[in-house]
């Protein structure tokens, strides 16, 4: 395990894992680490960290073929299974890999914030109705189908398109298409290198959040922290926002399992080497590595298509509540990804930013962060110093610290829903034992998180938002 | 003591099974998933399935061939909404395999299994500590004793530890 005395404090929230830090048990496989680890932390998160393997999995990606300047963690990192959660790790796109576990099952797992033009004191009373009504119209719940069942020529379109064929379906506009991170779709995506059985597992699940940590939330805005940056984005205190957290579902899944089958089954013929099977890999310019990168970004347009349908149904659940729908009700203010890997360039080299837990913070873009259930979410702007310290990436949300059996064994979801409530939290959800395994005491604060992004400067606070509402598969 | 057991993750779940031989090992992985899938999977394993899907399945090795087994029959949970609670080997060597897997429609599942990861994965023989009547009890429901000529383990048992993505 790694120790705090192992790493080298750059300063009170950068730590770096020294590039020789391991040695013996690398050099018995022939490998070593290519770059240095970086962590942003701060004394109280590093010692979270410390405790399970995440640093150990961050040592692993800097292994990795073509991987450059460092292998990085974000404040809410986590232990995850090859790639811990909260990582980001760039390659260079000639010489180095795609490895479909940098980038996760949950391929464009991401979030949305919609804004209205009401006050929390004008429809506080409505807030339950606007639940219950969001939790009808929204499909959740492990499988259950929406309300489409795309045949082939329907489901090839979303995957090549995503947001834009939602347009061109009349369930958005192009408005919408123009708040989404790369306009809500990746041109390279090509549905013919995306399986039957991914299209099967998925073609039903357009609109739907399933089960897990995705969820949706009637939120109020609660502090704002930049008053011009807010005003820019129409932000102001009191207001009710709703966000969306989900992702391709299980399109998006099937892709990456049958990827990383692939990968482990090429990867010997490359040369490389790996101290992990799950980061099974193929050179970016290799043909394995040329398929799984445009099949990952059918199923990234996909998760965009779903939260852009997600977004339509609840708006049809706000217009039942508050009257038909006006220009100014519910307006996307950004949709960001954070498990995807993009092309992106730094300093004249093109690399191909893997982003496993980890939001795209480029300069004044909004950087959404989920907390946990029941805590306070927060919108940020990226910061130029993304650029220098984290190839554009900021932290994508709390960070577990617990796991899902220990938080249903200390957390009563039928207590905790009770707890929510009396803060005045409206709580709707299929799954009370899942409402448990989300508790917040089972993340990291989300304030410390973001602290340190802000304090680093590579995302700045804008405003700051409190659940009112809370629903889940 | 069970044929497999569900420990905790950071963020997943990690799946522990044993058997006596790789048939057993497999079978009892596909019963531990279920039990994730499906709560009361207890109950689903008596009842008589409702048709079946023939799999094949390929590996580069023993532990990959296992994990590919296991995500297989989880995609055809999610695709047809079954519970598999029955596999018939028709072929298992080290690298690939051959089956039957029995299913049962259900209307919902309890959780999101995402996919079974090859983290750390590695099949290992271990002595014996468990029941042996327990192990044996998930071969009898599988409706087939044990191998065909595949590796069995006669000084103990195999184990493997398998993470989940949820």
């Amino acid at each position: 395990m790694i120790e705090k005395k192992d790493l080298k404090k750059i300063s009170d929230y950068i730590w770096e894992i020294p590039q020789d830090c391991r040695t013996d048990s690398f050099d018995r496989i022939g490998i070593k680490m290519r770059v240095p680890g970086r962590i942003f932390a701060n004394e109280k998160i590093l010692e979270d960290v410390l405790k399970d393997q995440s640093l150990e999995q961050v040592i692993n990606v800097a292994t990795l073929p073509g991987i450059q300047k460092y292998s990085i963690a974000m404040p809410d990192i986590h232990e995850g299974y090859g790639f811990p959660v909260g990582g980001v790790a760039a390659m260079d796109t000639e010489t180095g890999v795609i490895s479909p576990g940098g980038i996760g099952f949950d391929i464009n797992c991401g979030v949305r914030v919609l804004k209205s033009g009401k006050t929390y004191d004008e429809i506080r009373d409505k807030i339950p109705d606007l639940a219950t009504a969001i939790y009808k119209e929204v499909p959740s719940g492990v499988g259950r189908g929406g309300r489409l069942n795309l045949v082939n020529k329907e489901l090839n379109e979303v995957l090549e398109k995503g947001v834009e064929r939602m347009v061109k379906a009349g369930y958005t506009t192009e408005e919408d298409m123009k708040n989404c991170e790369s306009d809500g779709w990746l041109p390279e995506a090509n549905s013919e290198l995306v399986s039957k059985h991914a299209k099967d597992r998925g073609r039903d699940q357009l609109g739907t959040i399933g089960g897990g940590n995705h969820f949706i939330e009637i939120q109020r805005v609660d502090k704002v922290f930049a008053p011009k940056a807010a005003a820019r984005l129409g932000l102001y205190e009191n207001q009710i926002c709703i966000m969306i957290h989900c992702g391709s579902r299980g399109l998006g899944h099937q892709v990456a399992t049958d990827y990383i089958q692939i990968m482990l089954n090429v990867f010997p013929k490359y040369g490389i080497k790996l101290v992990d099977n799950q980061l099974a890999c193929a050179p970016f310019s290799s043909p394995e590595g040329k398929d799984y990168f445009a099949a990952m970004a059918a199923a990234a347009n996909f998760a965009w298509a779903n939260r852009q349908m997600i977004t339509w149904e609840v708006r049809q659940a706000w217009a039942k509540i508050f009257g038909s729908l006006t220009s100014e009700n519910l307006k996307l203010i950004y949709d960001v990804t954070h498990n995807i890997a993009k092309i992106e360039e730094y300093n004249g080299k093109k690399v191909i930013v893997h982003r496993k837990g980890a939001t795209r913070a480029f300069s004044n873009q909004p950087v959404l962060i989920p907390g946990s259930m029941g805590t306070a979410s927060y919108i940020l702007l990226g910061a130029e110093k993304s650029l220098e310290e984290s190839f554009g990436s900021s932290c994508h949300g709390s960070g577990r610290t617990m796991s899902r059996t220990k938080a249903k064994k200390i957390v009563r979801g039928p207590k905790l829903k009770e707890e929510l409530e009396a803060k005045g939290i409206s709580v709707r959800t299929g799954s009370i034992s899942g409402l448990a395994e989300e508790a917040p005491v089972a993340y990291k604060d989300v304030e410390e998180v973001v602290d340190v992004v802000h304090k680093v400067g590579i995302a700045r606070k804008v405003v700051r938002l409190c659940p009112v509402g809370v629903i889940k598969g | 003591m069970k044929p497999f057991k569900i420990l905790s993750h950071i963020a997943d779940l990690r799946l522990q099974v044993f058997g006596h031989n790789y048939e057993e090992l497999f079978q009892n992985a596909v019963f531990g998933l279920n039990s994730i899938l499906f709560k009361d999977f207890e109950r689903l394993k008596k009842k008589p399935p409702a048709g079946f899907e023939k799999i094949k399945v390929e590996g580069p090795d023993i532990n990959a061939l296992l994990v590919n087994f296991l995500n297989e029959v989880l995609t055809q949970s999610q695709i047809n909404r079954k519970i598999y609670n029955r596999v018939k080997f028709l072929r298992l060597s080290e690298k690939s395999l051959e089956t039957h897997i029995f299913g049962i429609p259900v209307d919902h599942f309890d959780e999101d299994v995402k996919a079974v990861t090859y983290h750390e994965v590695k099949i290992h023989p271990v002595r014996s500590r468990l029941s042996e009547p327990n192990i044996g009890a998930a071969t009898a429901a599988s409706g087939r004793p044990t191998s065909n000529g595949v590796k069995h383990n006669k000084r103990g048992i195999f184990e493997v530890v398998l993470v989940l993505d949820i």
